[in-house]
């Protein structure tokens, strides 16, 4: 509705109603925040329900775990209409806190840090909350990075300044949170770093070299770990192992299984009764597939399939390499991060212990992704077009107010 | 901005801070940024798509067995126990029933002070304090304390308040009247199965049906709530009423453990029947058990002798011989025998035990006397094979058809397997063999005019829902016919009258009538007969209308020897209780006073 309106007041009478609402300055903006809300409902819906037994057995109440993610979410959303109004200058001006922080916290958390299952990722903050600053760090290293690049301009044109500093400070960054244990998130900071290089426009022969390191670097990190490498082994031959390494992965698609088409009904899944470990985090896409069947599994990937798209229209349409760089790292980061969780789901692709984004329990992954998409909506706030639509329609709005 | 810097090549060119663009040898040719940002739409496009490809692989191809598969995992099958029917006397008074009961678990995790905890436990449970605290302390999730515990008894350890504590719901199978007809009621199992007695016979009727609950669970044990469930209610077993009499039972019990002491009998029985509907009323065998306390008794005892046990009858089986040579027309009541001291058959000398030589007996005399020689010279007029229809007509070597466990048939050789000696040993009761019941049985068929009914122990099965379930009704045979039956009871009279060989079982006011019987044991061992004897009495009253048959057996008795003294007394006292708990009066006639002997050489 609010689209067509737009289109009216911008380009006068529609010739036909999707072609107009495309072509829409303002689409961009609405896809973005439109896919991002619906991800974030059927995120704490879909929390609540997986949470309920875990969070009764714990505190006693089955809708604790729920209110945290629900508060979170509210959080979320006003920290992301709030990035959304702020100008680009505004990002690139916290380029160097963000990535100075981000360390300073990554350093902190290996002093003062508490562990949980394993990963010393965690600072205690009031009451129950918990800050992970791995998540934080990919924000940092995205609009840092982004920055770096774009203020090198033509200089980016040789290989040293290509790749110093970027690279030295995103090694540095991965081996701090490979120090707390967090592969996933180590991993993911790569991802995003190849990314950015990636729409820097790096010729193809550096991936294949980066790649190469990578595969390496996770082989001898699978030697060093033990869990890793039954992680991965068990992502070979799920049935070797199935009451073992094998049972996570088993159970979930268990869950998809009995889920079928049309799934066993919002808050009936059988899975979450204790058979699937990490039910509301890592692996909530199951309880997905089981309680809103292939319908909603379906919707959850065209969900980050329009989401991403959105995002690409925002690289298109920029002229700015910042906003590029910035939209392309953000991009790859919910994606990729997206992928893996999804793809560990099916089997296809091995753990790496991330949770969905926008959808898995937890306020520290949640907080930073909602910060980096409301900056991709100030991105697209600030389209040229859009900046004229949005101009147009205050006034129209504020004329028929009158 | 890229895009229109990419392509530019040549010309040197300074950037907007004013840095010179790198010489053309170190020149580095960047990717398009339109393309990079397509190939990652694409890549992501495919990426998605192979998953969702993957996703119907995985909920719509194979979503029915991972389903399948999972359900297997939750599914849990609990079985509802069937509450296992009573087993009642015929006045309707509780003999075995199933009740309510606890079994004390506890998680020592939870305990957090067992000595204290032990000695409040210990007054309640009857055990020893410091026994008990051992029990209590560890590491263990769950021990088992005590099983079969009452209600009354889990409310007052639940009132203790001591956390860690558990009761589980159970039943127990208890037995209100002790060892009263516990050879008859029998006893179940640990397993709640049916072991001995009518337990066992009736095992499936008073198990009942097992119930069914089908449900899915986590692995921490909930039940699923959103899940289906299936519960198939269990349906309890049948009440079953016995024809035996509680206060019949508890005096022959009692009368026949005192003899078997003073006798110092190996072991005893008394069955007491109704002639008329075959129901046995008593059925006692010493030394006996308490069901409650099953282990406390030898496995030999658990059983039901009366039944399981067989010996020779002796004279008592005289009955059937002179029952045949009367119905077949070769003898009668008054008829007389020339009966020598002795008598030589295939090779063998038989004697009278108590003849003093030669003498003329009528056949009631014979029957009084208990003379061996008499019946084999009466058997001789009808021959063996006609005597061996009737014993098979009477009962022996079949089984009752109360279906007990162990339960003894009794036997005779087959006519072709006779040797010269077998046809007069079994004219007075050696030879062949039966049970306790058998044997009752066939005074029955005297005291029934002539036809046999099939014993009986049930009564009555009524189903849960108090609807009667039919049972078969009783085999009935006829065996000799109404006159020969009225003969024999006036000659079975005339053994408990003067001269007979239990004057001792006479009763004051009734007319009755019985035979002794004092036959030696076959010793399996030896291949021969040793000196053990089976001591007994079968006896019924009112001989001119009989109404109860009792039968007394003394088995290798040490201390006196003969049916007449031994096991008299005890039909005695048995018969005049019955006969006034069933309220049957005399019947007023005089008894004709039958010559026993004619006359005698000394």
């Amino acid at each position: 509705m609010t689209m067509t309106d737009g289109s009216r007041t911008v380009d006068g009478p529609p010739s036909s109603g999707i072609r107009v609402a495309f072509n829409n300055p303002l689409s961009t903006y609405y896809i973005i925040a439109g896919s991002t809300l619906l991800l974030l409902v059927i995120g704490v819906v879909m929390v609540t329900s997986a949470s309920s037994i875990e969070s009764f057995k714990v505190f006693g109440s089955a809708y604790t775990l729920a209110q945290r993610q629900g508060m979170f979410a509210v959080i979320g959303i006003f920290v992301m209409f709030l990035a959304a109004r702020t100008a680009i200058q505004f990002w690139r001006g916290l380029a160097w806190i963000l990535l100075l922080g981000s360390l300073a916290l990554l350093v902190a958390v290996l002093v003062i840090g508490v562990e949980v299952r394993g990963q010393q990722n965690w600072i205690e903050l009031f009451g129950p909350f918990r800050l992970q600053p791995s998540e934080f760090a990919k924000l940092g290293i995205i609009v840092w990075g982004a920055d770096l690049l774009t203020r090198k301009d033509l200089r980016i044109h040789t290989w040293s300044h290509l790749l110093v500093p970027l690279l030295p400070v995103s090694f540095l960054m991965v081996v701090l949170v490979l120090l707390e244990g967090d592969f996933g998130n180590a991993f993911m900071i790569a991802v995003i770093t190849a990314g950015i290089l990636f729409a820097a426009g790096a010729p193809l022969r550096l991936f294949a070299v980066l790649g190469a390191v990578g595969l390496v670097a996770i082989y001898l990190l699978s030697l060093a770990a033990p869990y890793r490498m039954a992680r991965v082994m068990s992502w070979m031959d799920p049935a070797a192992d199935r009451l073992g390494a094998g049972w996570q992965l088993t159970q979930g698609q268990y869950a998809l299984g009995t889920g079928g088409l049309w799934g066993v009904g919002l808050g009936a899944s059988r899975e979450k009764w204790g058979a699937l470990p990490e039910a509301h985090t890592d692996f909530i896409f199951p309880v997905i597939g089981e309680e809103l069947g292939l319908i909603g599994t379906f919707i959850v990937l065209v969900l980050f399939g329009v989401l991403s798209f959105g995002i690409f229209r925002l690289t298109r349409k920029t002229k700015d390499p910042f906003v590029r760089l910035a939209s392309a790292g953000v991009g790859c980061w919910i994606v990729v991060q997206a992928i893996l969780n999804i793809g560990s789901v099916l089997g296809l692709l091995p753990i790496s212990g991330v949770p969905l984004p926008l959808v898995s329990y937890g306020g520290s992954s949640l907080l930073p992704t909602l910060a980096a998409i409301g900056m991709l909506l100030a991105f697209a706030r600030q389209e040229p077009g859009a900046r004229i639509a949005l101009r147009r329609k205050s006034t129209t709005q504020t004329n028929r107010r009158r | 901005m890229t895009q229109t810097r990419a392509p530019v090549r040549a010309k040197p060119l300074r950037d907007s801070r004013g840095y010179r663009r790198p010489v053309s040898r170190d020149f580095l040719t960047l990717g398009d940024p339109r393309k990079r940002g397509i190939a990652l739409m694409v890549i992501t496009f495919l990426v998605l798509g192979g998953f969702a490809v993957r996703l119907v692989e995985l909920q719509a191809v194979k979503g029915q067995a991972l389903a399948g598969e999972a359900l297997d995992q939750r599914l849990r099958t609990v079985t509802l126990p069937a509450l296992r029917g009573s087993i009642m006397d015929a006045k309707g008074e509780i003999l075995a029933a199933t009740v309510e009961s606890r079994d004390l678990t506890a998680d020592q995790t939870m305990i957090v002070d067992p000595r204290s905890a032990a000695d409040e436990l210990a007054p309640i449970l009857g055990v020893d304090p410091r026994v008990l605290a051992l029990k209590l302390t560890g590491n263990r999730r769950f021990v088992v304390i005590e099983k079969g515990l009452t209600p009354e008894t889990w409310r007052r350890i639940e009132a203790l308040r001591i956390p860690g504590l558990v009761g589980a719901s159970s039943s127990r199978r208890i037995y209100p009247a002790d060892d009263l007809a516990a050879n008859v009621v029998g006893f179940v199992g640990a397993e709640g199965a049916g072991l001995e007695g009518i337990e066992f016979a009736f095992d499936e009727q008073l198990a009942g049906i097992e119930g069914k609950s089908t449900y899915e669970r986590g692995p921490g044990g909930n039940a699923i709530p959103t899940a289906e469930k299936t519960r198939v209610e269990a349906t309890a077993g049948v009440d079953i009423t016995l024809t035996i009499d509680r206060d019949i039972q508890y005096i022959a019990q009692q009368v026949l453990a005192e003899k078997v002491k003073s006798s110092r009998s190996d072991s005893g029985t008394v069955v007491v029947m109704d002639p008329r509907t075959g129901h046995i009323l008593a059925l006692a065998t010493e030394p006996t058990f308490n069901p409650n306390e099953v282990s406390k008794a030898p496995a030999d005892q658990r059983g039901n002798r009366a039944l399981r046990d067989v010996y020779e009858p002796g004279s008592t089986s005289k009955v059937m011989t002179l029952a045949a040579v009367i119905n077949e027309g070769a003898s009668n009541i008054n008829a007389t025998f020339k009966v020598p001291g002795r008598l030589e058959r295939g090779g063998k000398f038989f004697r009278d035990h108590d003849a003093p030589g030669a003498e003329v007996l009528t056949l009631t005399g014979i029957m009084a006397k208990s003379s061996n020689i008499g019946a084999i010279m009466a058997s001789e007029r009808i021959g063996g094979r006609v005597l061996l229809g009737y014993l098979k007509k009477f009962g022996i070597g079949e089984k009752t058809g109360l279906n007990f466990p162990g339960e003894g048939s009794g036997s005779v050789p087959s006519y072709p397997e006779w040797s010269p000696t077998t046809f007069p040993t079994i004219a007075f009761g050696q030879g062949l063999s039966l049970n306790s019941v058998q044997a009752a049985s066939i005074f029955a068929t005297i005291a029934n005019d002539g036809v046999r009914i099939e014993p009986s122990l049930v009564g009555s099965v009524t189903k849960p829902d108090g609807t009667a379930v039919p049972l078969p009704a009783p085999k009935t045979t006829r065996v000799v016919s109404p006159g020969t039956a009225a003969q024999i009871r006036l000659m079975l009279e005339a053994v408990v009258g003067e001269g007979g060989t239990a004057p001792k079982a006479g009763i004051r006011g009734y007319r009755v009538g019985g035979k002794t019987g004092t036959a030696q044991m076959f010793d399996p061992l030896n291949g021969g007969y040793g000196k053990g004897v089976v001591a007994s009495f079968i006896g019924m009253a009112p001989i001119d209308d009989p109404q109860l048959v009792v039968a007394v057996a003394l088995v290798n008795p040490k201390k006196g020897r003969y049916g007449g003294r031994l096991a008299g007394p005890v039909f005695k006292r048995v018969m005049t209780y019955a006969l006034q708990a069933r309220q049957i009066p005399p019947t007023g006639t005089k008894p004709p006073n039958l010559p026993l002997v004619v006359n005698s050489k000394p």
